[in-house]
């Protein structure tokens, strides 16, 4: 898996893909690949929805301690 | 002798002069410049002509007219009488032995303000919009989920902490994560203080969806520090979209016009955030619904042309099998016909072959008699026949032996042969030929010497030997 989708760059790939097996040019063999895709990405778009950004806690904190320092 | 008066003598000179001189009230227009409270309301008013003050003096008004008045003003213009502020007031002028000259405020037009502060307000918009500012937050797209916050307000302020529970407590749980930029949010400082939270979150901005500012209370005083052009200007250099939170039910500041989004309270900008997240969330569910109606249908359309296919399928086998029983019930038919047929022929067959059966041994007998009978009367007339035949044949036989050459030879014939064949003429045979004459018990061979008729003539006579 290439790097983690943002949002915008998910919903436009559900969009997509949701699109495709309403137009029915979707084969029924890949229609497994396709709705697992598009699972993933609304799992993946959930769960971040819910979940604290890690990386942006740690910068924040890391803007605060400059602070700090510059402050002393 | 000039008379000398003592300074409370001039004063009261004065103090007469002007009671007489200005019996009336004024209005009168100017900026407040300075404002204090102590019971009564003691301001310093100004007059400019661009920046630099031109008139000042000082009014006061008496705390029975100012609890009125105060109330009145900040009904009407929706913000208290605070500094900076122009006003039109109804005075008298005053002068009070000690406390020297004064203007006593007796009313104040609020609405002379109102018209102040908005003009004041369009004048910073047109600005703005001349320097193509104006529109540039607002044509910002807003984030599909804004999840990241920079918050502009004071930490005490109650709209902070009532948009922080609003956020954190949403009935969806979703996760904000919030970061707080202090800042005075009233009073002198305000603009310098929001003004340099602006920049700080300007450099953090990458790290930031969206950022709000919001101020706490619904007070509507001191609103009009957000009529600030500096304020604006961050705002509108701002790369990530701002949402204001300062406004009032009626009141829409300079920074309401060029943030994103503008909200009445904080907590209505906590919901314009997780509302946001929401319609993301929904948009998610929407088409996560679609997805599953879109591939179910596509797998019943393909189980239907399958079911379809067998169905033709199968009427195509069962069209087959009806044809093929029909051909078999006629195959059985005809076979069934044929073996009637034969079987009547049969029956036929063997009445006839009894019937002939029985005529047979009745005939046979009869018929047998007759040919035995005749066969004996063939047979004998056949012995009969043989035996006539036979002595006929005796008969013959006599008569042959008569003819039989040896017989005749006995009787003095002769046969003579030249070179084994009979001569019956003279001519047959020339001088010195070698001839052969069979007589009855031998051959003589011998050369003919002459030959002649049989009157004795030569005919012919050859050789002189």
């Amino acid at each position: 898996m290439a790097k983690t989708p943002s949002y915008r760059e998910a919903i436009e790939e559900l969009e997509a893909i949701v699109q495709e097996i309403e137009n029915e040019t979707v084969d029924v063999d890949v229609l497994t690949e396709k709705v697992k895709r598009a699972t993933y990405l609304i799992k993946l778009c959930k769960k971040k929805l819910r979940e604290t950004d890690d990386n942006i806690k740690k910068i924040l904190k890391e803007f605060e301690e400059e602070e700090e320092v510059m402050e002393e | 002798m000039r008379e000398v008066l003592s300074l409370y003598e001039l004063n009261l000179i004065l103090r007469s002069t002007i009671e007489t001189a200005f019996p009336e009230t004024f209005l009168v227009t100017a900026e407040i410049a300075r404002i204090k409270l102590n019971r009564h309301c003691f301001l310093e008013l100004v007059d400019r002509d661009e920046e630099t003050i031109r008139a000042q003096m000082n009014a006061v008004i008496w705390s029975d007219r100012y609890e009125v008045i105060s109330r009145q003003f900040r009904e009407a213009a929706g913000i208290g009488l605070t500094k900076g502020i122009k006003i039109l007031f109804e005075a008298y002028v005053n002068f009070h032995e000690r406390y020297g000259l004064k203007l006593n405020i007796i009313d104040i037009d609020p609405s002379y303000t109102i018209g102040e502060l908005a003009l004041r307000r369009r004048e910073i918009l047109r600005r703005l919009e001349r320097e193509g500012l104006k529109d540039r937050n607002r044509e910002i797209g807003f984030p599909l989920v804004p999840q990241r916050v920079g918050i502009i307000s004071s930490p005490t302020a109650a709209g902070y902490e009532d948009m922080m529970m609003h956020l954190i407590n949403n009935p969806y749980g979703y996760r904000f994560t919030c970061r707080l930029y202090e800042a005075v949010m009233q009073g002198d400082g305000a603009e310098a203080s929001v003004v340099d939270a602006l920049r700080r979150c300007y450099e953090d901005s990458q790290y930031l969806d969206v950022i709000v500012i919001v101020r706490g209370g619904g007070s509507r005083v001191d609103l009009h520090c957000f009529d600030s052009y500096e304020i604006a200007r961050m705002i509108s250099e701002m790369p990530v979209p701002v949402i204001s939170g300062i406004g009032h039910e009626r009141d829409v500041t300079v920074v309401d016009e060029v943030s994103n989004m503008r909200a009445k309270t904080p907590t209505a900008v906590a919901d314009i955030l997780i509302t946001r997240v929401k319609d993301f969330e929904d948009s998610l569910d929407s088409l996560s619904h679609r997805l599953f109606h879109a591939s179910n249908r596509l797998l019943l359309d393909e189980k239907a042309q399958l079911t379809a296919f067998i169905k033709s399928l199968d009427s195509a086998l069962r069209r087959e099998i009806v044809i093929n029983a029909e051909r078999l019930a006629r195959y059985i038919r005809g076979l069934k016909l044929s073996v009637r047929f034969l079987q009547s022929r049969e029956r036929h067959i063997i009445q006839e072959a009894t019937k002939l059966r029985l005529i047979s041994f009745n005939n046979i007998r009869a018929e047998a008699k007759v040919v035995i009978d005749l066969w004996h009367r063939i047979k004998d007339s056949v012995h009969r026949r043989i035996q006539t035949e036979d002595r006929r044949i005796k008969a013959r036989e006599d008569n042959l032996n008569h003819l039989d050459p040896r017989n005749v030879l006995k009787r003095g014939y002769s046969i003579t042969r030249r070179a084994g064949v009979v001569i019956r003429s003279i001519n047959d045979v020339g001088i010195h030929d070698i001839i052969d004459t069979t007589l009855y018990d031998g051959n003589i061979q011998s050369v003919v010497r002459a030959k002649g008729d049989q009157d004795g003539k030569d005919t012919e006579l050859q050789g002189g030997d």
